[in-house]
C-alpha cells in the first residue's frame, strides 16, 4: 500500500509531461499557473452564466435552446480541456519504458504500478474538471433551473419505417401521427385556436385534411413560398422570351433607378439562386412592430435601397438568403410587362392554375376565411401586407390552391421545367433550382415560409409523382414544426422513416430540490463528459499499442495524437453551438452530428436534470462511456503482461534508418547548422510537434471554415469558389496559416530540447550578434512557413489568374516575414536551447498581438483583395510593407546581443545559510 | 601557453575555486587532480568560456581569453565530464552540428567524421539516435566532436568514464601522441594510475586551492611516497578510508534502524 501511495504521487506529478513544457522549473509554480488559466478560463463561463440569467420573459421554447446552448458550451469545452490533458499525458497513463528502467530493479509489485498509474490518471482528470467547474458548477446549475418551465418538446426522433399507405388510408397514419401534438397542450396548441391544413397530392389523387381550429378551404399567408411563384414568374417570362434569365436587373426597373456600374452586375438569375450578394432585408426598411397588419415600404423605397446599394456584382457571390433579391425580382418583372406584381400572379399563375384562393390582398371577400396567426408570446397575429416586398412572402393561398400549383409541377410546361432546372448549390446536400430548394438526399423540391404567426411547407416528389402541403398557424419561432410536419409528410409518401411528431414535457424544476438535481445533473454530466473523451482517446492508443507490433506503434503514436489534436480543435469550433430542432433532429438521427460527443452528453444533462427530452442522446453516451472504459480496462491490463514485456526485449539500440536523413544547406555553416538542428528538433521531438499541431490545427480549422462554412464566407462576403478565384476569404485564409506557421515555429523553438547538451553551442565558436540573428531567421523560415508559403504559391498560381496570384503571393511574402521578423524581436537565442516556463517571457503578448492581428485582418483583407485588382497601389503597398519590415529589421540587428542567451539549467549552487546567533555570525 | 592567474569561482559567497593558479605548457600533458567537489571541473568549465571566473585572469599565449573568446573557443577542444548530448540526433549529425558551428569545410568535416567514426567503432550506429547510445559510445562522440578540428587547448575532464577496455588504451596513447605534437592539454581523471602513466606533470587540487603542482616524479622525491596514489591520499583526502568502509559495511547490516553511534562518514 505504502508502494501505491508513493508511486500515486510521482505518477500524478508525471501525467503531463512537466519536463517538456518546464525543465528544471519549479514545478508547483507550473502547476499553479496552469490552474491559474484553468481558473480564468471557468470566470469566462461565469460571465456567461450571468448573460444568459439576466435575460428575462423569454418565451420558454427560446429560454430552453438558450438553455442547451449553455450547456453544450460547457460540455464541449470541458471535453476539450481534457482531450487536451489526454493529449498532453500521451505516454504517462500507459507503462513506459522509463517505469520499466526505474522500477523494474525495484519489489515493487507491477499491480502496484497499475493501481497507482490508474489512481493519478483519475486524479488529474478530477482536477482539471474541478478547477474548470469549481465556480460555475455553483452558479449555472441556479442559472440553469431558474430558466427551466414545464413545457412540451418535440422527441424529434425518427419514428420506424411503415409502407407508403394508400392516399384514402393515409388520414388515419396522419391522425395517429398527429395525435400527440393535438392533444391540450401537445405542441400544435390546439387548445388555443391552433389550426393546420395538410394537402397531399399523388399520382393524380388529392386530399386535404383540416385539424384543431382550421379547415380544408382556410387561407394562409405562405410567407416565403411566395418566392417560388415570383421565380415561376421569370420562368414564364423567360421561355417566352419577355426577358432572359441572365438580363441585368438594372435594365427591368424605370431608368435612372440605379447606375450603370463599371464591372459585372446582378441579374435576374442571380436574384433567383439568392446570389446577388443583397442583404436579407433592405437596409431603409423600418418595422415598428412586426404583429401590425402592414409595413409601410413602398415601391418608391424599394428602388431607393436598390439604386443606393447598387447592382454591381463582385466575383461569384455566394448563396445568401434574400428577400430584398426577391422583392427587385418580383417588382421589375411587373415593371417590365406594366403592371402591378398582384396582376402579374394573376396573369401568369393563379388564373392559368385555377387558383381563385390566391392572391396578395386581404379583402372583404377573403377576410372571412383567414385564420388568426398564433404568436409564440401569446396572442394573435393578422397577416402582414409585405407592400413592396410582397413578392418574397405576401402571397397567401389555402391548401386546395397550392395542390394545383404542386400538380402543375408534377406535370410541369415549359417554364415550370425551366424553374426545376438546378442551377448552384445552396448548403451541403442542396441545390437551388428557380425559387425552389433541391434535396439530393430526398430527390425533392421545397420552400417554407414563416411569418409572425405563420408556418407553410409545400414540396414535391417529381419522380414519384407526389407532392404535398402543410399550413398552420404557428409560428415560425416555434421550433420549425412546418418544415418538420412537412419532412414528415415527406417521408410517410415516400415510405421512409419520418420524424416522430410526438413530444415529451419537460417537467416543471420543482424548489431547492430541483437547484440540488441541476447541481448533480451539472457535475456528473461534466465529470463523465471529460472522462469520457479522455478515455476514448486511452482507448485509442491502448487499441493501437495492443494491435500494433512496438516499433509500428512508436511510429504510428505522433501520428494519432496530431491527429487526434486536430479532431478535438476541428471539432469543437466547427459543430454548431445553438442546438435548435434542425441541429437537434441531425444529432439525434443522422450526419456527423450523430457521432458528436457533446451533444450526447447534453442528453445526459436533460436525463440526469429530470427531462425526457433528448433521452436516445443520454443513452448513446452511457453506452460510449462504458465502451471506451471497457477498452481502456482491457488494453491498460494488457499493456502489464504485454507491452512491457515487449519494451523490456526491445534491443537497445534501434538501428538508424540507412538512408542518410539529409537536409539542405541554408547558406553559411553556422545558419545551417542552426536551421538543420532546428528542423530534426522539430521533426523528431515529440512535444515540439504537438506545439506546432496544435497551431497548425487552429490554421487548419481557420481554413475549413473558410471553405466550408457558409457563415464565414457570407460574413467575409466571399463566393463559392473560395479557391479559384481572388477573394476575400482566401486572403484572409492564407495570410493566417502562413501567420500562424511562424507562430507555431517560435512557440515550438522557445521550448529546449535538452538543457544539459548545450553547453556544445556555448563551448563553440558561435559568434553571436548579427551572424546568429541571421542563423536563427533562416530557421524560423525553414520550421514552416517558407513550406506553407509555397503550398499557397502551387494553389494561387495554378487557380488564380496569374497577376492576381503574383501580387497576392508577394503580398503573403511580406506579411509571413513582418510575422517572422516581429517574433524575432528580443529573440537572442538559439531555437531549442532556452528552458521555458508558460506564463514567462512573451510568449502570451506575442499570441494576443496575433489574434489581434487576426481579427483586424477580416478588415485589412478587403483592402489586401483591392490592391490585387490595382497594381499601382499593390506596389506601393508592397514598398510600404518593405519598409516596415526594413524597420523591424534594423532594430533586430540593432539589438542583436553580443553573446548568445542561453538560459541554461541553473548552477548546482551553495546557499549560504548566513545563520547568526545574537547578530554574531556563526564560524 | 595556458596560464590561470589567482583565479577564483565563488557560488552565492562560497568559494568553490580559490586561487588557483597554473600553467599549462604545448607539448605536455597535465593531470589535474582533485576529489569530488574540489573544483576540477568548474576550473574546466572557466577556461571552456561555459562560466565566468568570479575573479583571477585565464590567458592563453599571454592573453586573456576573455579578450576574444570566441577566438579561443576556435582553438579549444573540451570534453565535458558528463557525456551530454542531444539525443534526438545521431552520431553522424551531432558530429556535422559541431563541425558546422567550427565552420570545417564540409568536404573536410565529412572526411572527418567519417574516419573518426570508423576509428571509434561507430560507423554501425551512425545513423542511430544518440538517445541509444551506451555512456562509452556517448563519450566516443564527445572525444570526437572534440578533437575534430585539430585544437591547440585540449580539456579532457573524465574522458575515459565508460570507455572500454581498448578505447582507453587507444586514447591513452592519443593522449600522448597528441602532446608530442605539440598540444597544450589539461587533463583530468580518478583513475590515479592512468594519471600516472600519461601526465607529465600534476595539479593536485583540495577544497578548491592548488595543493600541488609538480612533475610526479618530483612529488615522489618530495614527498617520499612511491605512487600517484599514495601522494593523492596524502594531500587530498581526509576521511580514513578503512574506517568509512567499515562504517558503510556497519550500517547497511543494521535492521532495526536503532544506530548508537553513527558511523564515521
Amino acid at each position: 500500500m505504502n508502494s501505491i501511495r508513493v508511486l500515486y504521487r510521482h505518477f500524478l506529478f508525471r501525467i503531463v509531461d512537466l519536463d517538456a513544457l518546464a525543465p528544471l522549473a519549479d514545478t508547483h509554480k507550473l502547476l499553479g499557473r496552469v490552474a491559474f488559466v484553468l481558473v480564468m478560463l471557468s470566470l469566462t463561463f461565469v460571465v456567461q452564466a450571468f448573460t444568459l440569467g439576466s435575460i428575462s420573459n423569454l418565451p420558454a421554447q427560446v429560454g430552453l435552446v438558450l438553455a442547451w446552448a449553455g450547456e453544450h458550451f460547457l460540455i464541449a469545452t470541458t471535453m476539450l480541456v481534457t482531450g487536451i490533458l489526454a493529449v498532453l499525458s500521451w505516454d504517462s497513463t500507459f507503462p513506459t519504458k522509463r517505469d520499466l528502467d526505474v522500477l523494474g530493479p525495484l519489489p515493487v509489485l507491477p499491480s502496484a504500478i497499475f493501481a497507482a498509474k490508474a489512481a493519478a490518471v483519475g486524479s488529474a482528470l478530477g482536477l482539471v474538471i474541478l478547477l474548470l467547474h469549481a465556480i460555475p458548477g455553483l452558479i449555472w446549475p441556479a442559472v440553469l433551473h431558474s430558466m427551466s418551465k414545464e413545457q412540451p418538446v418535440l422527441a424529434l426522433t425518427y419514428g420506424p419505417r411503415i409502407p407508403v399507405p394508400d392516399i384514402d388510408r393515409l388520414k388515419p397514419v396522419l391522425d395517429r401521427s398527429l395525435a400527440d401534438a393535438l392533444r391540450p397542450g401537445g405542441a400544435l396548441g390546439t387548445e388555443s385556436n391552433g389550426g393546420l391544413v395538410i394537402g397531399v397530392a399523388d399520382r393524380g389523387q388529392r386530399r386535404v385534411f383540416a385539424y384543431g381550429s382550421a379547415k380544408p378551404e382556410t387561407i394562409f399567408p405562405i410567407a416565403s413560398v411566395s418566392k417560388t411563384f415570383t421565380a415561376l414568374m421569370l420562368a414564364r417570362m423567360a421561355t417566352d422570351r419577355r426577358t432572359s434569365l441572365n438580363e441585368p436587373l438594372r435594365a427591368l426597373l424605370p431608368p435612372g433607378t440605379v447606375a450603370r456600374p463599371g464591372g459585372a452586375e446582378i441579374t435576374l438569375l442571380d436574384l433567383a439562386l439568392h446570389r446577388s450578394g443583397l442583404p436579407a432585408m433592405p437596409d431603409n426598411l423600418k418595422i415598428a412592430s412586426r404583429d401590425g397588419p402592414a409595413i409601410d415600404y413602398g415601391i418608391g423605397k424599394l428602388f431607393s435601397f436598390i439604386g443606393g446599394h447598387g447592382v454591381s456584382k463582385r466575383g461569384t457571390p455566394a448563396f445568401d438568403y434574400s428577400n430584398v433579391g426577391y422583392a427587385l425580382l418580383g417588382q421589375a418583372l411587373a415593371q417590365r410587362q406594366g403592371v402591378s406584381y398582384e396582376e402579374l400572379l394573376r396573369r401568369e399563375i393563379t388564373d392559368p392554375l385555377g387558383m381563385r384562393d390566391t392572391g396578395v390582398a386581404v379583402n372583404d371577400s377573403n377576410r372571412e376565411r383567414i385564420i388568426p396567426g398564433r404568436r409564440l408570446r401569446g396572442g394573435t397575429a393578422k397577416p402582414v401586407a409585405l407592400d413592396s416586398l410582397t413578392p418574397a412572402g405576401g402571397i397567401l393561398s389555402t391548401a386546395g390552391d397550392l395542390l394545383n400549383y404542386i400538380e402543375a409541377q408534377l406535370k410541369p410546361d415549359a417554364a415550370i421545367a425551366l424553374s426545376h432546372r438546378l442551377r448552384a448549390d445552396m448548403a451541403p446536400g442542396y441545390k437551388m433550382g428557380l425559387g425552389w430548394i433541391h434535396s439530393s438526399a430526398h430527390g425533392v423540391y421545397w420552400h417554407n415560409g414563416g411569418l409572425p404567426g405563420y408556418s407553410s411547407y409545400v414540396f414535391f416528389h417529381p419522380g414519384r409523382g407526389f407532392g404535398g402541403v402543410v399550413l398552420l398557424n404557428q409560428g415560425p419561432e416555434f421550433g420549425t414544426l412546418g418544415d418538420l410536419l412537412g419532412d414528415h409528410l415527406r417521408a410517410r409518401l415516400a415510405g421512409e422513416p419520418a420524424v416522430s411528431l410526438d413530444s415529451v414535457t419537460i417537467p416543471a424544476p420543482g424548489g431547492f430540490t430541483g437547484v440540488l438535481r441541476y447541481a448533480a445533473a451539472y457535475w456528473i454530466t461534466m465529470i463523465c463528459g471529460g472522462a469520457f473523451v479522455f478515455f476514448a482517446i486511452l482507448a485509442v492508443q491502448g487499441l493501437a499499442m495492443q494491435l500494433l507490433p512496438w516499433p509500428w506503434f512508436l511510429k504510428a503514436s505522433s501520428v494519432m495524437q496530431l491527429t487526434i489534436l486536430c479532431i478535438l480543435l476541428g471539432g469543437s469550433l466547427l459543430q454548431p453551438a445553438l442546438p435548435g430542432p434542425h441541429v437537434l433532429v441531425r444529432a439525434l438521427n443522422e450526419g456527423p452530428l450523430y457521432w458528436s460527443p457533446s451533444y450526447w452528453f447534453l442528453g445526459v444533462f436533460q436525463q440526469l436534470a429530470g427531462s425526457p427530452a433528448l433521452a436516445p442522446l443520454a443513452w448513446r453516451a452511457w453506452t460510449a462511456l462504458a465502451a471506451v472504459l471497457l477498452i481502456v480496462a482491457v488494453s491498460y491490463l494488457l499493456s502489464y503482461w504485454r507491452t512491457l514485456r515487449k519494451m523490456a526485449e526491445a534491443p537497445d539500440i534501434v538501428p538508424g534508418g540507412k538512408r542518410r536523413h539529409w537536409l539542405p544547406r541554408f547558406g553559411s555553416p553556422l545558419a545551417t547548422a542552426v536551421a538543420q538542428f532546428s528542423i530534426r528538433t522539430l521533426m523528431r521531438s515529440r512535444q515540439h510537434r504537438l506545439i506546432l499541431a496544435f497551431y497548425w490545427g487552429i490554421a487548419f480549422t481557420i481554413v475549413l471554415l473558410v471553405t466550408k462554412s457558409p457563415a464565414i464566407q457570407k460574413r467575409l462576403g466571399a463566393g463559392d469558389n473560395v479557391w479559384t478565384e481572388p477573394n476575400v476569404a482566401a486572403i484572409l485564409a492564407s495570410v493566417l496559416v502562413c501567420w500562424f506557421a511562424v507562430l507555431g515555429a517560435r512557440m515550438a523553438a522557445v521550448l529546449p530540447i535538452a538543457l544539459p547538451a548545450n553547453w556544445i553551442f556555448r563551448a563553440s565558436p558561435v559568434p553571436g550578434g548579427v551572424r546568429t540573428l541571421a542563423a536563427v531567421r533562416r530557421a524560423l523560415y525553414a520550421m514552416g512557413p517558407v513550406q506553407v508559403w509555397l503550398v499557397f504559391a502551387l494553389l494561387f498560381l495554378s487557380t488564380w489568374p496569374w497577376r492576381a496570384a503574383a501580387g497576392h503571393l508577394v503580398l503573403l511574402a511580406l506579411l509571413t516575414a513582418l510575422a517572422a521578423e516581429v517574433s524575432l524581436l528580443k529573440f537572442g537565442k538559439i531555437p531549442f536551447t532556452c528552458s521555458y516556463l508558460p506564463g514567462e517571457g512573451r510568449s502570451p503578448l506575442v499570441f494576443f498581438v496575433y489574434l489581434f492581428g487576426m481579427l483586424y485582418q477580416t478588415q485589412v483583407s478587403a483592402l489586401h483583395l483591392w490592391l490585387l485588382e490595382n497594381p499601382v497601389w499593390l506596389a506601393v503597398a508592397a514598398g510600404v510593407l518593405l519598409m516596415v519590415i526594413a524597420g523591424v529589421y534594423w532594430w533586430n540587428r540593432r539589438k542583436a546581443e553580443v553573446n548568445v542567451e542561453f538560459e541554461d539549467e541553473p548552477q548546482r549552487t551553495i546557499v549560504a545559510l548566513d545563520l547568526s546567533r545574537d547578530g554574531t555570525p556563526l564560524r | 601557453m595556458l596560464e590561470l592567474r589567482e583565479v577564483r569561482k565563488h557560488f552565492a559567497g562560497i568559494p568553490a575555486v580559490d586561487r588557483v593558479t597554473f600553467n599549462v605548457h604545448p607539448g605536455e600533458v597535465t593531470g589535474y587532480l582533485g576529489p569530488n567537489g574540489s573544483g576540477k571541473s568548474t576550473t574546466m568549465k572557466m577556461i571552456a568560456g561555459l562560466m565566468e571566473p568570479t575573479d583571477g585572469e585565464i590567458l592563453y599565449r599571454g592573453q586573456p581569453v576573455r579578450s576574444d573568446l570566441i577566438g579561443f573557443k576556435r582553438v579549444l577542444g573540451y570534453v565535458p565530464e558528463e557525456a551530454h548530448l542531444y539525443p534526438h540526433l545521431s552520431g553522424h549529425e551531432y558530429l556535422t552540428l559541431v563541425s558546422q558551428l567550427r565552420e570545417i569545410p564540409a568536404k573536410v568535416a565529412g572526411e572527418k567524421i567519417d574516419g573518426l567514426l570508423r576509428l571509434l567503432s561507430l560507423t554501425g550506429d551512425r545513423h542511430s539516435p544518440i538517445s541509444n547510445y551506451s555512456k562509452g559510445m556517448r563519450q566516443k562522440i564527445l572525444l570526437a566532436a572534440a578533437l575534430m578540428h585539430d585544437p591547440e587547448v585540449i580539456l579532457l575532464d573524465e574522458p575515459f568514464s565508460g570507455l572500454d577496455a581498448a578505447t582507453a588504451l587507444i586514447l591513452r596513447s592519443l593522449i600522448q601522441e597528441l602532446a608530442r605534437r605539440g598540444k597544450v592539454i589539461l587533463f583530468s581523471s580518478h583513475e590515479l594510475e592512468t594519471v600516472e602513466r600519461v601526465s607529465t606533470r600534476v595539479i593536485i587540487l583540495h577544497r578548491g586551492k592548488v595543493a600541488a603542482d609538480d612533475s610526479i616524479a618530483s612529488l615522489r622525491n618530495l614527498m617520499a611516497l612511491p605512487t600517484l596514489e599514495e601522494i593523492f591520499v596524502q594531500l587530498a583526502v581526509e576521511e580514513d578510508m578503512a574506517a568509512v568502509s567499515r562504517g558503510i559495511a556497519e550500517l547497511i547490516r543494521r535492521q532495526d534502524g536503532s544506530l548508537e553511534q553513527g558511523p564515521a562518514v
